[in-house]
């Protein structure tokens, strides 16, 4: 009777086996149930922190020092005795400074009228999904302008004011696919000095960013500014900034190859005095580079 | 009498092994590319990992997007173009300590564990097999295992541009303190 007893209580046990012999997948959904939700931030929205000409949501993370060459040819339809513009160019020279991991402080130098240059950008939000949800990330960028070019209005008075320029930015990007991000930046230019009083101080216009990743490491890009504002520039016939280009990344360089109508690289510049045509070939070979030091 | 003897039995094993797991909720992993020009460390605080001390089974789970660099744009350059993390977002391992009949968990002291099993890493498996450390002090376990891995192994591909700037093998450092998973 007992070894009957003792029968039993083996086969108990050994039908009670499969309620602790744990297999490995069951031990990760117990792992995962444990773990909950984490929160996962999207990175790389974009390849940098700039476009073509215009700021993206990307930051630079604390202590990373980011070197950029902006660099602008003269018109291709200039033909061959410009070499299809490489004769003529512009260029933008910009340092920029993580100092937290979403605030970034930068200092330039663009040589369209001598122009020194301030940036003050902070992320607001970063897009992320898990414990977390928020579907766009967030930034904020401020900058300011001093043209030091000799003074050219004579009969006006040679403020300091006069020559400093400021824009804003609220840019808001959203990562759609690992491929394809999307960004609207709603923009205020304010300009101290305009030409005639006709002319607006301050110009509102929309910036819509796309980026299309067709390798891990070249992206297809393009940017629009929509001007709002009427009369926004003392030229005849401004047009808006469109601009077409490639993102490629090597390791710690960024290369952005573009054309675009707007000669200019501050938003003080490129937003008003964009007067070229994509119809008539207006467009202008351009360089970004990007180099990013720690510090 | 016998029912209830029966009936006990089928729940002993129930409620003496099912305590018998160990959890870590954050698990440290660390791994460097060192070459002469650069060296690139990644961390993250976020793995997590169980031991079944009954069969010696053990599993890690790791977000990819979890791994935080010094330099950010290393963060971005890992997670789009070297481990596709939006396409593999977690990376695990799966596998059992071969000699958890040797040592006794349950008591304090150091133990060294012979850990095998798969490591799933870019949607690529690969069985690897490492010697771990194990300490039991104060009701805690602290798990530290060491082992390298080769990129190609795990299809991860090092463009030729940057050939010099990613070692080819990839050191990793796992610190892990587990307690008991009371369920």
């Amino acid at each position: 009777m007992k070894v009957c007893l003792k029968i039993k209580c083996l086969v108990a046990c050994l039908f009670s086996m499969p309620l602790f012999g744990q297999d490995t997948d069951s031990l990760f959904s117990l792992l995962e149930s444990e773990m909950g939700l984490a929160t996962e931030y999207t990175t790389a929205t974009f390849k940098t922190t700039r476009l073509v000409n215009c700021h993206t949501v990307e930051r630079l993370g604390k202590g990373d020092l980011d070197f950029r060459i902006n660099h602008r040819f003269g018109r291709v339809n200039q033909g061959v005795y410009d070499f299809f513009g490489l004769d003529q160019a512009s260029n933008y020279l910009n340092l920029e400074y993580g100092a937290t991991n979403k605030m970034t402080l930068g200092i330039g130098r663009a040589n369209w009228k001598k122009t020194y240059s301030g940036l003050f950008k902070y992320l607001l939000f970063r897009q992320s999904k898990g414990d977390r949800i928020f579907p766009v990330s967030i930034a904020l960028v401020s900058s300011v302008f001093v043209q030091t070019l000799k003074w050219e209005h004579p009969g006006r008075t040679n403020y300091f004011w006069s020559r400093v320029d400021y824009s804003h930015q609220l840019l808001v990007a959203r990562k759609l696919s690992s491929w394809f991000s999307l960004q609207i930046a709603p923009t205020l230019v304010h300009r101290n000095f305009t030409e005639s009083p006709d002319v607006a101080n301050d110009i509102f216009s929309v910036a819509f960013s796309a980026r299309y990743k067709i390798t891990r490491r070249i992206a297809i890009t393009s940017e629009y500014f929509a001007v709002v504002t009427k009369k926004y520039s003392p030229l005849q016939n401004p047009t808006h900034p469109f601009s077409l280009g490639m993102d490629i990344e090597t390791g710690g360089h960024v290369f952005q190859l573009h054309f675009t109508n707007a000669s200019c690289m501050t938003e003080n510049g490129f937003i008003p005095f964009t007067t070229g045509k994509w119809s008539k070939g207006d467009v202008q070979f351009g360089f970004n580079i990007s180099r990013v030091f720690k510090r | 009498m016998k029912k209830m003897v029966l009936i006990f039995c089928l729940f002993l094993p129930v409620a003496v092994w099912g305590q018998q797991k160990l959890l870590s909720r954050n698990a440290h992993i660390h791994f460097i590319s060192h070459t002469d020009i650069i060296d690139i460390e990644g961390q993250t605080h976020q793995a997590g990992s169980i031991i079944n001390l009954v069969n010696g089974e053990i599993v890690f789970a790791v977000p990819m997007k979890s791994f935080k660099f010094e330099l950010a744009l290393a963060e971005d350059h890992f997670n789009e173009d070297y481990l596709e993390s939006e396409k593999y977002p977690k990376a695990s391992f799966a596998g059992s300590i071969k000699n958890i009949s040797e040592f006794n968990l349950n008591q304090e002291g150091v133990f060294e564990a012979q850990v095998e099993g798969t490591l799933n890493l870019h949607g690529q498996s690969r069985q690897i097999s490492a010697k771990a450390i194990l300490e039991k002090m104060n009701e805690k376990w602290v798990g530290q295992c060491t082992f390298s891995i080769l990129l190609a192994d795990y299809n991860i591909q090092i463009p030729n541009l940057v050939k010099d700037k990613v070692a080819p093998v990839i050191p990793i450092v796992i610190k892990a303190e587990y307690s008991l998973l009371n369920k």
